[in-house]
């Protein structure tokens, strides 16, 4: 097959399912702070709870997710080239690693980081 | 099969036009100046045909499905909503801030008739599924010829 039928194919099917066999995007986030620990929501939309998987290797978070989605037919657009999304967040030394939570909710995965006990905030009781 | 709907080499217009949407699209995507913004006000989707419908996919992470409002006009879909911003958080807490709110729409328009009756939306894990019926009259029909 010459290269320029290659371009011109481009929504063709079986590209299309080749593309996105391989593709993982980078997710949008945001990252919000407060006294006990940090936030992490990620836009993750069409990954199914069992997809997911959220790992924590020293000091870098790693989230990953994949898509099941099925090509039927012919496409007219095709933006979600991806077959999932994957993003690494390296965590500041204060985070608890025991205790870190994720839920997913409207294609958002929300991960709470709680911060180890002797760096949250005391108040101290004036005698 | 359609007759190559998107491989006559002469449509060399829609072919420009998707090089430069890409172009733009992946430009702003990677910029560090506008993270997510475009995105908000349209964004991403798959349509897909078969026989017998349209498949029309759409992408809207965090939006709540009471948000989400859908129509047709003529044979245009319209899917309007709105992202907001969860109330719980203050604005000087925020380290990183990519993802975009507020409202966003997009309108996708079918080149035959659709069964506006029939239309059926459904909204997982942040994308929404609309599944749009062919009109009769713009189903693929098989016609026999013969050869004389």
């Amino acid at each position: 097959m010459k290269k320029e039928d290659n371009k011109i194919q481009r929504y063709d099917t079986e590209e299309v399912l080749a593309q996105k066999n391989y593709r993982l995007a980078v997710p949008f986030a945001d990252i919000f702070a407060s006294e006990n620990g940090y936030r992490i929501d990620v836009d993750m939309p069409g990954v199914s709870k069992d997809k997911f998987s959220v790992k924590v290797d020293h000091d870098e978070l790693l989230v990953k997710g994949e898509i099941d989605k099925t090509i039927e037919k012919e496409y007219y657009f095709n933006e979600m080239n991806y077959s999932g999304f994957e993003r690494t967040f390296v965590l500041p030394a204060d985070v608890d690693i025991d205790k870190i939570e994720a839920s997913y909710n409207n294609g958002v995965l929300s991960i709470t980081l709680n911060k180890k006990e002797e760096y949250k905030p005391k108040l101290i009781e004036i005698k | 099969m359609l007759l190559a709907k998107y491989k006559n080499p002469l449509d060399l217009q829609r072919r420009f036009k998707d090089e430069f949407d890409k172009f733009f699209e992946t430009f702003f995507r990677d910029s560090e100046l506008l993270p997510g913004s475009l995105y908000a006000l349209s964004p991403k989707a798959d349509v897909e045909e078969t026989d017998t419908e349209y498949k029309v996919y759409v992408e809207i992470p965090g939006v709540d499905k009471k948000d989400i409002k859908i129509h047709l006009e003529n044979n245009a879909l319209v899917i309007k909503g709105e992202k907001k911003q969860s109330k719980e958080v203050k604005e000087d807490n925020y380290l990183c801030c990519e993802r975009s709110y507020g409202s966003f729409q997009r309108t996708f328009e079918f080149p035959g008739n659709v069964k506006s009756d029939k239309v059926e939306a459904e909204y997982k894990d942040g994308v929404l599924t609309v599944v749009v019926p062919k009109a009769e009259e713009s189903k693929r029909k098989e016609i026999e010829i013969k050869v004389k």
